[in-house]
This record gives structure tokens, sequence and C-alpha cells, in this order.
């Protein structure tokens, strides 16, 4: 039988441990990245995820959303949680007819799809290999 | 009738493009959306336009936005209602669908998007951010003067026409703006028509808005701007003209959404005069005041004022059965259940006894949900 003080130092411990590590899930990188024919700034990002920008050039801007990713994206790039994300994209397509991100599941669906289609604009956790170009790491 | 078989006509053409559509990758944004509603209310009120105390069908809105092409889209709005207020006598119990929107657009670029067909009116804040989407707006009720045409408002809610739309980045925020061209409005049985199957009597509706709206710094979120448009307005009564009014309107708004609270406010001038020239103007305006602030993310009480002085003399307002000058003070309270649903509590005290009309209290429980 444990000692109740031993007790203690685990729970603190644990404790401990849980905080330490809080920080380092919300310190995830975030990689920006758009299709390699797509020539978007960093201050594209922005707009294109709060509906504001449709084109660049002549091309139509088709962002993509990662849910194994978005919270954070959320969180560190729009300063919104999911549920204003999703009221601002409601009102977005209710009143200006636009079409919110569509949602890939993992970082290869977003890569896949951005590298193959022009106008992709994505996220994703890891450094992206060749093929995208990275618009911004957050 | 017979616009009920048209508009049956054209939602079974609607519901097949959707149905029959081949599932193409380039055709986006086939998702069917919509809001839905209903609702408890209790009125004080002798013989009102909008029913008895009792539980009440809201709107079923079903909307589409597909795109065609990079710079081809469409939005394409449906509403079930149970509750067309006028004209007098259309309440009656059953179903009837509208066509709320059916617009077509083009991406000139992220500047500008010219649309053609049946639009939300731009002017204000309400009736475009708002609408049919009954989840969206804070209260159970809209302003009564930025009501429906169906429903006593004083305002064309809908145009048919043409409407260029965009924002341009300028300095620390944007501006916005919006003009239109459409087929001028007439009052048929004390309502506003909007002239769906065509100008039949050759009035062109014009206007427009323009705003800025603050991005960062201490006023960030603020919305402001101003608007304004203009018609002749011809009252038919068994067919037959008995007023004709050009109508004049300018004024502004605002929106703004600091922190937790959300601050909103609507402004209309009219300066109306006989087309023929004979007579005066006549001077009437309407305004709300709204602010509300939310608890926990979910918890919203919130306060309404309305004002309306309209002038008895003036040919527009005489004969549209809305058009009677009225204050109402309201408080309500809304709660998001969840992000998709929320409840709403509305209770007011109106006041139409100026043009001859009645004092009473209305209070209103709703559930509204999106999808």
């Amino acid at each position: 039988m444990n000692h109740p003080v031993n007790n203690v130092r685990y729970a603190l411990m644990a404790a401990i441990l849980a905080i330490s590590a809080m920080p380092q899930l919300s310190r995830a990188d975030i990689y920006v990245i758009a299709n390699a024919a797509t020539k978007l700034t960093a201050d594209d990002i922005k707009l294109i995820y709060t509906g504001d920008k449709e084109l660049v050039g002549s091309i139509k801007i088709k962002p993509l959303d990662n849910h194994s990713a978005q919270s954070e994206f959320l969180a560190k790039v729009l300063q919104l949680n999911s549920n204003r994300y999703d009221s601002l994209w409601t009102m977005k397509s209710f009143r200006d007819g636009l079409t919110p991100p569509a949602t890939k599941s993992s970082d290869a669906e977003v890569l896949a799809y951005v590298e193959a289609t022009p106008g992709a604009i994505g996220y994703v956790t890891t450094e992206p290999p060749a093929g995208v170009v990275v618009v911004k790491k957050f | 009738m017979k616009s009920r078989l048209h508009r049956a006509a054209a939602l079974s053409l609607l519901s097949a493009l959707v149905i029959h559509t081949p599932a193409k990758a380039d055709i986006e944004g086939l998702t069917i959306h919509g809001f839905a509603d209903t609702y408890y209310t209790s009125t004080s009120q002798q013989n009102s336009p909008s029913g008895n105390t009792g539980f009440k069908l809201g709107n079923l809105d079903l909307y589409i936005a597909p795109s065609f092409t990079d710079h081809i889209r469409a939005l394409m709005e449906d509403v079930v209602e149970f509750d067309d207020w006028y004209p007098p006598g259309a309440y009656n119990g059953q179903p009837s669908i509208d066509i709320e929107r059916l617009q077509i657009g083009y991406v000139v670029s992220n500047e500008l998007t010219v649309w053609i067909g049946r639009f939300h009116t731009p002017y204000g804040y309400w009736n475009t951010a708002y609408h049919h989407g009954a989840q969206l707006q804070p209260t159970v009720m809209r302003p009564q003067f930025v009501a429906f045409e169906d429903h006593g408002g004083i305002l064309p809610a809908h145009m048919d026409g043409i409407w260029a739309t965009g924002h341009d980045v300028l300095g620390p925020g944007r501006i916005t703006y919006d003009l239109y061209l459409g087929n001028g409005q007439r009052i048929l049985d004390g309502a506003l028509d909007m002239q769906n199957e065509g100008n039949a009597d050759s009035h062109t509706a014009a206007g427009g808005r323009f705003g800025y709206e603050f991005r960062g710094g201490p006023v960030d979120s603020l919305w402001v701007g101003v608007h304004a448009f203009q018609e002749q307005v011809d009252n038919f009564v068994n067919g037959a003209i008995t007023a004709q009014t050009n109508v004049k309107v300018a004024g502004g708004f605002f929106h703004w959404t600091p922190g937790d609270w959300e601050l909103m406010g609507e402004y209309y001038g009219f300066d109306n005069r006989a087309h023929d020239g004979v007579g005066p103007s006549h001077s009437s305006t309407a305004w709300y005041a709204e602010a509300d602030y939310t608890f926990f993310g979910r918890i919203t009480p919130l306060a309404r004022i309305e004002r309306d002085s309209l002038s008895q003399t003036d040919g527009y307002f005489q004969y549209l059965q809305g058009g009677k000058s009225y204050t109402r003070d309201l408080i309500g309270a809304r709660y998001d259940l969840t992000p998709q649903t929320a409840l709403k509590l509305d209770a007011d005290h109106t006041d139409a006894t100026r043009n001859g009309g009645q004092s009473y209290h209305e209070m209103h429980f709703q559930v509204a949900v999106r999808f």
C-alpha cells in the first residue's frame, strides 16, 4: 500500500507533466502551403480563409481545411475558435453565396490536393516536401 | 393562384436541377443549407395581422450556392412559410412557397461581383445580414419597419434587377459598396409588390450602399455606412392607380462587435412627393438601435428601440398597411443551445396610437436552427 505522501507526490508530478505538455501542444508548427503555380502572400492567408479574397489572377482560390490541424490553425492564424469560424462561413455562404473551404482529414490528403490543384491553398503540421510552396510558417 | 402555381413550378424546376445535376467535380456548393424556426406568440393586439396567440410555424428556408466556373456562381433560396400577413385575408394557415433569391453572379475580380436576378436589397445592416436566417438574428422578430413586404414592411426587402457589389482595402480597413437597379415596386392591396414577372409600369428603382469596415485598432469590426434609393411607387386598387409617389430614401447604419458586445442601428429618412409634383414633399423617419452582450459564449440578453414617424398625407405610407407611425421597446434574451440551435425570448411594447392604431404587448419564444 502506498504511503499517502507518495500519492500526493505522484499526483503533483503528474500535474506538472500535464501542465508542461500543454504548451507543447499549442506550439505545433503550421505550414500554410499553396500550389506551386499559385502566387500568394502571407497577407492573403487571412483574407482567403475569411472569404474576402476569391481570385488570384483569374484563377479561383480553393482553400482547404485540415481536420487534424484545424483548431491549431484557427487559433494561431485567424485568432478564431471553431464555432466562430463555422458561423463566419455560414454567413458568408448565406449572404454572398460563397462555398466554405473543403475539409481534408490529414496532412497527406492536403498535400496531395494542393500539389495537384491550381489555386489550392491548405495547411499542414510538418515541413512539406517539394512540389508545393510554403506561403508562411506559423 | 397563378402566382402560387408559378412558384410551385419554379420550385419543382429548382429541385429537379438539384437532384438530377450530374455530380461533376467542378460544380461546388450543391450542399443544401437552410434555416428553420418555430415559435410561440402571446399578443394583446386585437385582430393582429400576424395571427392569434399560440404556437406557430416560422420559416423553412433552403438555399444552395453552386459555383459553375472560377467566375460564375449562383445563389438560390426558397422559403416555405406559413405566415403571410398582407394583403388582408392572405393568412389562411396554409404554407406558401416563395423564391426568395434567384441570382446568378459573375466574379469580375476580388473587388467586384455583378449579380442579376432577384436578391436581398442592400440597404442598412439587417436586411442582407439576416433576412430569413432566423437562427442568425439576435431577436425573434425583425424591427417592424424592416419587415418583409408581406409582413407590413415599408422598404423593398427584395429587388429584381442587377446588383454590383464589392470591397477593397483602404487604410486600416476596407470600403464596401453596393449599387443596384431594378424593377420599381408598386403597392397592391396594401403591400409592396416587387414585380417578379416584369416591370409592368416601367418605373425603375435605383440605389446604393457605401460603407467602411475598420480592421484592428480601437474600433475593430465597426462597419459604418450610408444608403439611399429612389423609385416611383404607384398604388393600385382593383387594377386602377389611385396614387403615384416619388419615393426618396437616404440614411445610415452601423454594426459593431467590440468583444462580447454587439451594437447596431439603422436610420432612414424619407422625402416623398406626389409624382405630378403638386403639393409639398413629405418627410418621414424610421430608425432602430439594438445592443446585446454575450455571456459565456452562449447567453445573450438584448434590448432594442424602434421609432417610426411616417407622414399619413404621403401617398406611399397612406396606402401601405404597415405605413403607420409607431414606437416599440423590446427586451429579450437568446440562449445558444448549440452553435446551430438558438432559443430566443422577446417581449415588447408597441404604441401605434399616433395614427389611430393600438397600444399592445407581445411576447415571442422561438426555437431556431441552421443546418
